[in-house]
C-alpha cells in the first residue's frame, strides 16, 4: 500500500501532463488529481487513508496550479479543499486566497474560504488593533464580476446608442432623458472598472501571507525582540506584508497592529 | 480436679515442643553449609525435595512459576528459602524472581517455595535440578536430595495483535467532500471586451443617423420642422391628437392656432372661408380651404371619420406651408 502511494506520490510531483491519457496537449484540468480526489472520497471512512489521497491530490493541484495557464475557479476550488481535506489548513486558505485572486466574484471561493477561515483557532480579541480573525470578502471586486460589467456595458451602451440617435433623427422626447441614463451606466461601468482594479493592484502591492505554525508577533526582527500581543498567531491566520529583513517579515494584522515574524513560518499568497 | 489436669496437659505440651528439633541445636559451621537449608528431618523418612513447574511451555517473552516443594522437614518454620536468584544454574538460564511466600505452620508437612522464572533464550530446555542437604537427628548426619530437573519448553513469541487503530471517518464541511466540476469554461471578459460596446457607440450613431437620412427622407423634412417652435408644438399636438376622442376638432383648432402664429392669422378667423383669406392675405398659397371645410365635413357628417387621414393631412399642410415660407 505504501508503495503504491510512493508511485503516486512520484507521478504526482513530476506532473500529470500526458501522464494519464498520453496526449501532448494541455489539458483543461489535473485529471490525476482529480481522480485522487475520488478515490479520497470513496475511503472517506478512514481518515487516515482518505487523507493520503487527499494529499497526492493536492500535490498535483499545487502543481499543476504553478504550470497550467488554463486555470478555473472549479481548479482553485478543488485544489483548496484537497489541501483542507489532507489536514493542510494554511495551504488551503492559500488556495482559496490565490483563487480568489483571479476569480475574486467566484460565490463558492468565497463561501468555501468562510468555512476555511472557521477552523482557524484565533485567541480571544480584547483590543480592536489587535484583531486578528480577517475580513470577509466584501470588496466590489467580490460582487461585481467582469461578466456582469460587460452585460451593464451592453445595456447602457445600447441604451446610449438609441437614445443619441433618436435625439439627432427623429428628436423624440424621451431620446435626451434615454441617452442621459446610458452616459450614467458607461460612467458607473468604468467606475466599478476603476474601483475593482485598484482593490486588485491594493492587494498585489501588500501581499497577503498565511502563517503554518504559530508565531510570536515580535516587536523586531529578532527573537529577543518582545511580543507585540500577548497570544501567539495561530496557524492560519492571514496577515499583509509589509516588508522583509534578516529572515524576519513586517507584517500587520487586520486590527492594524504591525509586528514582526519569521520568514519560515509564512506562506505567500499568490507566490 | 480440674487445675491440677490443667497444669498437667500444659506440661505435656511443653514436652513435646521441647522435644520438637531445631537447627539451633546443630554447630554454627553445620548450619552454613553449602546447599542447606536448614531442613532437619526426624523419624524413618528423610526430607523430599520436589519442583513444581506451571506452565511447562513458555513463550520467550513469558514467565513461568516455579514452586519448590520441600516435604517431611521436622521444622517446617525454620527452613530457608533457596535464593535461586544467586545460582548461576539458574540465572545463566532465567531472569529469577523471588515471590513472597506464606509462613508455613509449625506442624506443616511441606513448605512451599515460589519464584517466577523469565527464560533467556529459546535453548532452555530444562528447569536445573537443585541439590538440597537436611539434617538428620537421629544418625546426626547430612543426607542429600535432590529437587529432580523438570523438562520445559521455551515457544518463540506470540505475534502480538497489532493495534489496530479505530477507525475515525474524515471530518470537514460537507460541501469540501464534493469534486466540483467545470460548467461551461468561459474567460472573464478582459477590458476592452467590456469596453467594446462603449466604444461603438459613436459608430453605431453615425450609421444610424446616415441610414435615417437615406430611408426616411420626409421624416427628415418633418424633423427639420421642428426646429421652429409653433411648427414643433403643432406637430407634437398633432401627434397627441390620435389618441384623442375628437381628433378632428383638435386638429383644426391645433392648425388654427399654428396658422395664428406663425402666419399672423386674425383670430377672428373661424371659417374656412375666412381663414383662406386671410391666409391669403399674408401672401402664402395654401389648400387650406379645402382642408377646413373636410374638418367640417368629417365633424358634421353623419358618418363618422376617425380623422387620422385628417391628422395626417394636416401635419403635410404645416410641412408644406414650412417650405413656402422658408
Amino acid at each position: 500500500m505504501s508503495f503504491w502511494f510512493a508511485i503516486q506520490i512520484v507521478v504526482a510531483l513530476q506532473g500529470n501532463e500526458g501522464s494519464t491519457d498520453g496526449s501532448a496537449s494541455t489539458p483543461t484540468r489535473p485529471r490525476f488529481a482529480d481522480s485522487c480526489f475520488r478515490d479520497g472520497l470513496k475511503e472517506r471512512g478512514e481518515s487516515a487513508d482518505s487523507r493520503k489521497w487527499f494529499s497526492i491530490a493536492a500535490i498535483d493541484y499545487d502543481n499543476n496550479w504553478r504550470h497550467f495557464e488554463k486555470k478555473s475557479a472549479t481548479f482553485a476550488l478543488n485544489r483548496a479543499r484537497a489541501h483542507f481535506l489532507a489536514g493542510n489548513l494554511p495551504q488551503s486558505i492559500r488556495a482559496f486566497r490565490e483563487g480568489l485572486r483571479l476569480y475574486p466574484w467566484d460565490a463558492e471561493l468565497q463561501r468555501g474560504l468562510t468555512l476555511a477561515r472557521t477552523a482557524v483557532v484565533y485567541p480571544v480579541e480584547t483590543d480592536s488593533s489587535v484583531r486578528l480573525r480577517p475580513e470577509p470578502p466584501r470588496e466590489l471586486r467580490n460582487r461585481v464580476s467582469p461578466f456582469d460589467l460587460f452585460i451593464a456595458s451592453m445595456i447602457a451602451s445600447a441604451l446610449l446608442t438609441v437614445g443619441l440617435a433618436r435625439r439627432f433623427t427623429a428628436r423624440d422626447r424621451w431620446a435626451t432623458p434615454v441617452a442621459i441614463i446610458g452616459f450614467l451606466g458607461v460612467l458607473a461601468v468604468a467606475g466599478a472598472w476603476w474601483q475593482c482594479e485598484r482593490e486588485a493592484n491594493r492587494d498585489r502591492e501588500r501581499p497577503g501571507l498565511v502563517l503554518v505554525a504559530d508565531a510570536v508577533l515580535r516587536t523586531g526582527n529578532g527573537p529577543s525582540y518582545t511580543s507585540r500581543i500577548e497570544a501567539p498567531l495561530p496557524r492560519g491566520a492571514e496577515v499583509r506584508e509589509v516588508g522583509r529583513r534578516g529572515g524576519w517579515v513586517q507584517v500587520q494584522v487586520t486590527g492594524g497592529a504591525m509586528g514582526w515574524v519569521p520568514e519560515d513560518v509564512v506562506l505567500v499568497v499568490g507566490q | 480436679m480440674s487445675g491440677t489436669g490443667s497444669l498437667l496437659a500444659i506440661g505435656l505440651l511443653l514436652a513435646v515442643v521441647q522435644d520438637r528439633p531445631t537447627v539451633e541445636s546443630l554447630p554454627v559451621i553445620d548450619r552454613q553449609r553449602e546447599n542447606f537449608y536448614h531442613a532437619l528431618a526426624a523419624g524413618p523418612k528423610g526430607v523430599e525435595a520436589t519442583w513444581l513447574v506451571t506452565p511447562t511451555t513458555v513463550p520467550i517473552d513469558g514467565e513461568l512459576s516455579l514452586t519448590l516443594i520441600v516435604a517431611n522437614a521436622a521444622n517446617p518454620k525454620e527452613l530457608v528459602k533457596p535464593p535461586l536468584d544467586k545460582f548461576e544454574a539458574f540465572t545463566a538460564l532465567f531472569q529469577v524472581f523471588l515471590d513472597a511466600d506464606a509462613p508455613p505452620e509449625t506442624d506443616a508437612h511441606e513448605v512451599r517455595f515460589r519464584y517466577r522464572l523469565r527464560p533467556r533464550s529459546l535453548d532452555v530446555t530444562s528447569i536445573p535440578s537443585l541439590k538440597y542437604l537436611y539434617y538428620r537427628m537421629e544418625g546426626g548426619m547430612f543426607y542429600t536430595t535432590y529437587a529432580r530437573s523438570v523438562e520445559i519448553k521455551v515457544a518463540p513469541p506470540v505475534a502480538k495483535a497489532t493495534p489496530v487503530a479505530a477507525v475515525v471517518p474524515l471530518e470537514g464541511p460537507e460541501e469540501f467532500f464534493q469534486l466540483a466540476e467545470d460548467g461551461a469554461l468561459l474567460s472573464p471578459p478582459t477590458f476592452l471586451t467590456i469596453a467594446f460596446p462603449i466604444l461603438t457607440v459613436p459608430i453605431v450613431v453615425v450609421v444610424w443617423i446616415g441610414l435615417w437620412h437615406r430611408l426616411f427622407p420626409n421624416a427628415v423634412r418633418l424633423a427639420k420642422l421642428r426646429r421652429n417652435r409653433a411648427a414643433r408644438r403643432a406637430l407634437d399636438r398633432l401627434n397627441g391628437a390620435r389618441s384623442m376622442n375628437d381628433p378632428i376638432a383638435i386638429t383644426a383648432h391645433v392648425l388654427r392656432e399654428y396658422l395664428t402664429s406663425r402666419f399672423a392669422l386674425p383670430s377672428s378667423a373661424q371659417t374656412p372661408n375666412e381663414i383662406a383669406s386671410g391666409i391669403e392675405d399674408s401672401g402664402v398659397r395654401t389648400s387650406s380651404f379645402d382642408f377646413f371645410r373636410a374638418c367640417d365635413a368629417a365633424r358634421f357628417s353623419t358618418e363618422r371619420d376617425t380623422g387620422l387621414s385628417l391628422v395626417v393631412r394636416a401635419e403635410g399642410l404645416i410641412a408644406e406651408w414650412e417650405g413656402a415660407a422658408a
